[in-house]
């Protein structure tokens, strides 16, 4: 078991967390900002996901690609990524350029605007039209989740909209908005620096005070939006056009956020439900009555207030798209109805401490983990502590939670059924 | 809810930031895979471990010498079926309560076939290595390969066939195959066979592959993790020694074989906004002596982002999300993707052209000794961040091995890397860096593409359906 995380806040608000860890001579570095999609402004969707690449424009320190060139320079990888909840940047680099790492994450979030022009604006407003069009628009369900998004949520609520938003608002995006969008959310007080690797704690902190000590910047972001919602009130069933390769559902309820005892008791349903090759579904669906290729299922994690809970099922050449949407309806309301057995709760037990195994055996799973625990919940350990809770649903809470949230009149659901 | 507001009302101007001087990098330090201590067994398997302090999880990977070079073309995909099919019953367990099993110690089982042969890996929490062992014995010594499992997972295949021929990257990916390798060489067609010869499959098929080619040759078994504590040749041999006889010699590798170009392959995908490009010829296999300089050369030409062609066609042009360029290997021979990506639809004539003077001044000057250093500083840094799982580091080894090289071969490579010095370099680049025989392979919206392929004046331009 790695040492244990450790977080202090500097002067100008930004939250340092710390976990050292001398396997290798490397250092993960992650810079979580509390700005996704769920803050954007009507008219604007796709720009938090836009700005995130501006970011990699260049600062007043850092010329175009100089972020990319300096990294590379020292066989560091990096990159950034926008959610609904957040936008993140991270590197992994040798531990001899770990403040090479900090500095350039400090120069663009001390000094960004130096560097943003109109010419940059474009650019990255054509490449990220083109990462839309790979992603999602070249892509056979590519925009299954940007259609339920729509009626799962009511227009208004942050999470009507991904990430990475619509060709319209992309276009109408302006060097104006970005200005004002960097001001309001890229701040010290906004973000957390996360750290995992071959150094002490207080090299960290020393190091991310050199590096981000000079930075003022917005002392009061504004809140996230509150996106508290129960659960639909009656399913809606849209069917899509899109000719695909085989029938397909998707089906999605709204559920408590991250944090919400049911939300535990969830996961566990869905890794009951369609967690691997003994999983109900895949046993029933897949393997026995040959009426699904694949079924998947699980949430989120989103924290806006709401979770998203989803499963997916795609027909067996030659099955029904009906047939197997009631297998996976009995499935459902069985859950609900009868708790699972321990043995069931027991395996999901061992998948899910397995899956944190994972993502703390890298230095940037481990950085990744802690930035999100201090920015969501105040809580460095969050993630390590994840086991302990999930460990302690027992068979009768899961299927309570199935029963109150994952009810057959609560669902978004879509159809592809124009088969190619 | 309350999405009113998203951000404060009036946000003060920034004040003029200080930052820090930019802090002075050292040199690098020298890099060098675990050791790999490689023994063989009584039972004749040979025993790879890697002792990795500390780690939680361990990894297993079971290398068998059946590599897709031995199935007959007419049922290729016959060990990717085996492989898939090892756990869907076992003397002691159904495909269900296999899967349970698994679960019930935290283990992943990931089997697959390739030019190196097949392989089952399996990780798990280092407290449960044994059991783990136990599960890889009992599924690669005692399968029953029961009837309707293997016709379902012939089934699924073919499913996915449909599928990956429904997105433009795996339809460019088997095209590409179809149309650049040449016909009588496995490689022309995809590792886990096609509609036809998964149509032709049978469990007999199956069962004689598991029997004449898995269990009858060579097999290595490498082991990574925290393993102070354990003897791992001992603690292998009682779980898997059954494994290690064999009745057979090493099977020889099929050198890659091609089919010269210029020409354009177009894929009709009707609508489609964007156009997924390949663009290849041959290119050195990882026993060449040349191999580290031209991976040096495939960066400068198409790394991430600061390379020449994400220069030019993403940050200057905005045409794409992004290009690629890289090597691929089949064990002898290879091929040189020189450039891969996604193409706004009516970029796709001009990107081409790009790609095409870009490689051609890159042969024609070779990489500057900056981007040579830039290049060898990346590679040689970015590949051991790479090997931080006992996962990545087991299947390293394994890719060594099932390229007949030995285990430790990634400690050469990267210091081969390191010292490349800039001629050796820009010789790689005239040798490997061609547009008079390429293959492009372009899926996409061919009425609205043609003209501007045509334009192009590079080659025949044919159709291909795959």
């Amino acid at each position: 078991m790695p040492a244990a995380p450790v977080t202090s806040t500097l002067d100008n608000g930004l939250r340092v967390v710390v976990a050292p860890d001398h396997l290798v001579p490397a250092v993960a570095v992650e810079v979580w900002y509390d700005v996704g999609s769920r803050h954007e402004e009507p008219g604007r969707t796709g720009f938090a996901h836009l700005f995130e690449h501006l970011m990699f424009q260049g600062s007043r320190n850092v010329d175009g690609t100089g972020h990319f060139a300096a990294i590379q320079s020292v066989g560091g990888t990096l990159n950034g990524t926008t959610s609904f909840d957040r936008t993140n940047y991270f590197e992994t680099v040798p531990t001899r350029a770990f403040e090479l790492a900090l500095w350039l994450e400090a120069d663009r979030m001390g000094t960004l605007l130096d560097a943003l022009d109109q010419p940059n604006l474009d650019n990255q407003r054509d490449v990220v039209k083109n990462e839309r069009r790979q992603r999602y628009d070249n892509q056979p369900y590519g925009t299954a989740w940007e259609q339920l998004f729509t009626i799962l949520f009511p227009v208004g609520h942050p999470y009507h909209h991904l990430p990475i938003g619509s060709m319209e608002h992309l276009d109408a995006a302006s060097l104006d908005d970005a200005h004002r969008f960097f001001l309001t959310h890229y701040s010290p007080h906004n973000a957390v620096l996360s750290l995992a690797g071959d150094l002490s704690v207080e090299e960290g902190v020393e190091a991310a005070k050199r590096a981000f000590g000079g930075i003022t910047g917005n002392p009061e972001p504004p809140a996230a939006p509150d996106g508290s919602i129960g659960p639909r009130d009656g399913t809606e069933v849209l069917s899509s056009d899109e000719v695909v390769p085989a029938a397909s559902r998707y089906q999605t309820w709204r559920v408590p956020p991250d944090g919400h005892a049911d939300h535990d008791a969830l996961v566990v349903a869905f890794e009951v439900l369609a967690g691997g090759g003994a999983s109900r579904l895949v046993r029933r669906a897949v393997r026995t009555e040959e009426l699904a290729e694949a079924v998947s299922g699980g949430t989120f994690e989103m924290v806006g207030g709401v979770d998203v809970a989803t499963l997916v099922a795609r027909v067996r050449s030659g099955r029904d798209l009906d047939e197997l949407g009631v297998v996976v309806d009995e499935e459902v309301a069985r859950l609900a109805a009868e708790p699972p057995t321990d043995d069931e709760v027991v395996r999901a037990g061992e998948r899910l401490r397995r899956d944190r195994l994972d993502t703390r055996a890298t230095l940037m799973g481990r950085a990744d983990d802690h930035a999100r625990g201090v920015a969501l919940f105040d809580d460095a350990t969050w993630g390590d502590h994840a086991g302990d809770r999930l460990r302690a649903v027992t068979p009768e809470r899961v299927s309570a939670a199935a029963a109150t949230w994952l009810g057959p009149d609560h669902r978004a659901i879509l159809d592809y059924r124009n088969v190619a | 809810m309350n999405t009113s507001t998203t951000r404060s009302p009036a946000v003060p101007d920034r004040p003029d930031n200080t930052t820090a001087p930019r802090p002075v990098v050292s040199a690098p330090e020298p890099w060098a895979l675990p050791a790999v201590r490689s023994e063989t067994a009584a039972s004749g398997l040979t025993v790879h471990s890697l002792d990795l302090p500390d780690r939680e999880l361990v990894a297993v990977t079971v290398l068998l010498d059946a590599p897709v070079t031995t199935e007959p073309a007419e049922l290729a995909g016959v060990g990717t079926i085996t492989a898939r099919a090892l756990d869907e019953g076992t003397a002691h367990h159904d495909g269900d309560t296999f899967a349970a099993a698994l679960d019930r110690i935290g283990a992943d089982w990931s089997p697959s076939a390739s030019f190196g042969g097949v392989r089952v890996t399996v990780t798990m929490p280092l407290e449960n290595l044994a059991a783990g062992l136990d599960l890889v014995a009992e599924a690669l010594l005692t399968p029953t390969f029961p009837d309707r499992d293997v016709a379902r997972l012939v089934g699924q295949r073919r499913d996915r066939l449909v599928q990956q021929l429904a997105t433009p990257g795996g339809k460019a990916s088997i095209a590409l195959r179809a149309v650049a390798v040449a016909p009588d060489h496995r490689a022309h067609l995809p590792s886990g066979g096609t509609d036809a010869t998964m149509a032709a499959l049978t469990r007999d098929d199956v069962v004689a592959h598991h029997a004449d080619v898995l269990l009858t040759g060579p097999v290595d078994v490498v082991v990574a993790g925290n393993l102070s504590h354990v003897d791992v040749v001992d603690l292998v041999d009682r779980h898997l020694g059954d494994l290690g006889p064999t009745s057979r010699a090493a099977t020889a590798a099929d050198p890659l074989r091609m089919v010269p170009g210029p020409r354009i392959v177009v894929v009709d995908h009707p609508g489609a906004v964007q156009t997924e490009l390949r663009v290849v010829r041959p290119g050195p296999d990882t026993h060449a002596r040349d191999r580290a300089a031209t991976r040096l050369v495939a960066h400068v030409l198409g790394g991430p982002l600061t390379s020449r062609l994400d220069a030019v066609l993403r940050e200057e042009k905005g045409y794409t999300y992004g290009v690629r360029s890289s090597l691929q290997s089949f064990r002898r021979g290879g091929l040189f993707m020189l450039a891969s990506g996604s193409f706004d639809t009516p970029t796709t004539g001009e990107a081409l052209a790009l790609v095409r003077e870009h490689v051609d001044a890159l042969a024609g000057d070779g990489p500057t000794p900056d981007e040579v250093a830039g290049a060898a500083d990346y590679l040689a840094g970015v590949i051991p961040l790479s090997l931080e799982t006992p996962r990545a580091l087991a299947s390293t080894v394994a890719g060594n091995l099932g390229d007949d090289l030995p285990p430790e071969h990634t400690t050469v490579h990267l210091a081969a890397l390191r010292s490349a010095l800039t001629g050796d370099v820009v010789r790689a680049a005239r040798r490997h860096l061609s547009t008079d025989d390429v293959v492009v392979v372009a899926v996409g919206d061919a009425a609205e593409i043609e003209p501007d392929l045509v334009a192009l004046d590079w080659g025949e331009v044919v159709r291909h359906e795959p």
